[in-house]
């Protein structure tokens, strides 16, 4: 039986999701403006002021990109929200959702009535010593910083290999279960590529928002397929290609939770959240068959515990897609497509927002980028919005009435998060 | 999950030994070790303060065999700075004899093109053994293909 839910999500925010140094949406702003930015627009969507607002919560991973810590103190000024109860917290690439459940967890308890949750991420720059001066970073330091989220003490010290290790032996591993040859599960692997760029191209807030045939065009190619198979597409760590890998952004993403019983008072059309859970593991996360990860089947059984229902009832379901390989396996983890049928149903369109099974359909960590800790968030942003039937030339067809949300926080943890619309 | 109030802990069981330093400096000799668990009975390896599986703090170090089977590999274009120099390398997931899975570069599988990973991978499973070997300053364990 659904359970009876004690939070809900009554607005949500995102910025445009690129490169500070670039992108015009970003062009010149700094950490504290994109979180505000965020933030106010959760505040508007919700259609609360910062009187309302009982504490805050600031998600973010990186100190290296923002040069911040205690973001909350920071933050106060920006946000409106001086001498409120806040802190900064992080599960670096999950971090956002597992703000849903720290927030449900505080609205719970009685303590408080709505909590801002807003995250933030810089990956592309920092400030030099200078406020408004940025100044680029460079993707090997990018990637030093981020793996002391691995096991530092051997792991990472054992010729550590994250593209090996998260892309390219999950997706040999998924091809050995399932029987399929090297030749068919990259073909699998493109059309997972096609339905990210198909949500992203319809996402003004994605980072990626040219079509795949548009690419292919560019590079002179006719057929798509044959654009993904070319020299244009290598390897990043075979058999993952580079289309099936994340590209790193800058910007932020905010959302406020409140307790389910007023809910209605602020908003029209309250989003209950009616489960979560999270769970941690040291890396190595999986043994010998590398699409069995007991993290996320764990966080997946006991948010669904929660939230009374099955992954058979969910109409929507979003899932960390660092590697897109992710998409495949843990759809079937959460019992959304059975096992070892995911890839027929990418092949077939019905992830799509056209389908009958929608996924990701902001453009995942490819498409809409990903922002480390704030990505969560951009995707709670979607959920929300298509919950509410507000996702724009994305909307899905189908409606949705419960959802799931899906991350991993690198290192490796697990959060989960189940919605279901009124 | 093993569990003893504070009082029944001797002062030395307080302690928490500098197990890291303890098995970079015996890799040094040649030995290789892990930890066996009291409680559960099994093994944890590379070596912590609990057993990896029950959470026990009643865990001893004893060394490994050193043999395993490797069951996939990869290179990845952009392997972290300090290992760019070893680059293409096999990377690969491998079952120690005594249960626990561990990642590290494996010698005799070849990684130098896509094709050739493609290949090497539809020759899995193999044999493997475990070798000390100095990486990038550090002496860290490694393991070369013995067969099938």
């Amino acid at each position: 039986m659904v359970s009876k839910p004690k939070s809900s999500v009554i607005g949500v925010g995102c910025t445009k999701f690129g490169n500070i140094l670039q992108t015009p949406e970003l062009k010149g702003k700094t950490m504290h403006e994109m979180m505000t930015e965020a933030a106010f627009e959760a505040m508007d969507d919700a259609g609360i002021t910062s009187k309302d607002i009982d504490a805050f919560y600031i998600g973010s991973m990186l100190s290296h990109g923002t040069h911040m810590y205690s973001h909350h103190t920071q933050m106060a000024d920006w946000l409106g929200l001086q001498n409120k109860p806040a802190l900064h917290f992080a599960t670096a690439c999950s971090t956002l959702n597992t703000g849903l459940g720290l927030a449900t967890m505080a609205v719970a308890s009685g303590k408080f009535k709505s909590i801002l949750v807003v995250g933030g991420e810089t990956l592309g720059s920092y400030p030099d010593d200078n406020p408004i001066v940025r100044k680029a970073i460079d993707p090997a330091d990018l990637w030093y910083w981020t793996d002391f989220g691995v096991d530092q003490i051997y792991a990472y010290h054992h010729c550590y290999d994250i593209a090996s290790a998260y892309g390219a032996i999950p997706t040999l591993g998924y091809a050995k279960k399932f029987g399929l040859s090297p030749e068919k599960m990259d073909e699998a692997m493109y059309y997972v590529y096609k339905a990210v760029k198909t949500h992203s191209a319809l996402n003004p807030k994605a980072f990626v928002t040219t079509t795949l045939e548009e690419d292919a065009k560019s590079k002179g190619f006719k057929d798509t397929l044959e654009y993904w198979k070319s020299k244009n597409n290598p390897f990043f760590a075979y058999p993952t290609r580079l289309l099936s890998a994340l590209n790193t952004v800058d910007g932020a993403s905010a959302y406020i939770v409140t307790r389910a019983d007023i809910a209605k008072k602020y908003n029209k059309q309250p989003i209950d959240i009616l489960g979560y859970h999270w769970s941690a593991s040291n890396y190595p996360w999986y043994g010998k068959d590398p699409t069995d990860w007991p993290i996320d089947k764990i966080a997946f059984a006991n948010a669904f515990k929660m939230a009374g229902i099955t992954g058979k009832q969910l109409d929507y379901l979003y899932v960390h897609d660092c590697m897109q390989i992710y998409q495949l396996i843990l759809s079937e983890v959460a019992g959304y497509f059975n096992k070892g049928e995911a890839w027929k149903a990418f092949k077939e369109g019905r992830t799509l927002y056209t389908g009958d099974k929608p996924m990701n359909t902001s453009g995942g960590r490819h498409g809409k980028g990903h922002a480390f800790g704030a990505s969560p968030g951009a995707e709670t942003y979607e959920i929300i919005k298509q919950m509410r039937g507000e996702a724009g030339k994305r909307q899905c067809k189908e409606d949705i009435k419960i959802a799931a949300q899906h991350n991993h926080g690198y290192g490796m943890q697990t959060a989960v998060t189940i919605f279901k619309k009124r | 999950m093993e569990c003893r109030l504070l009082s029944q802990y001797s002062k030395k069981d307080k302690m928490v030994e500098t197990v890291a330093k303890r098995f970079y400096e015996s890799l040094a000799k040649n030995e290789i070790y892990g930890i066996k668990c009291n409680s559960c009975g099994k093994w944890s390896f590379p070596p912590v303060t609990a057993c990896k599986l029950c959470g026990s703090r009643k865990v001893e170090w004893k060394k490994i065999s050193g043999d395993g089977t490797v069951y996939f590999y990869s290179t990845s274009l952009l392997p972290p700075k300090k290992f760019a120099k070893y680059s293409p390398y096999a990377y690969g997931l491998i079952e120690l004899k005594e249960g626990p899975t561990f990642f590290t570069m494996v010698e005799g599988l070849d990684a130098s093109t896509p094709e050739k990973t493609k290949e090497g991978n539809k020759k899995l499973p193999l044999k493997v053994k475990a070798k000390v070997s100095e990486k990038a300053g550090m002496n860290v364990v490694l393991f070369k293909v013995v067969g099938k």
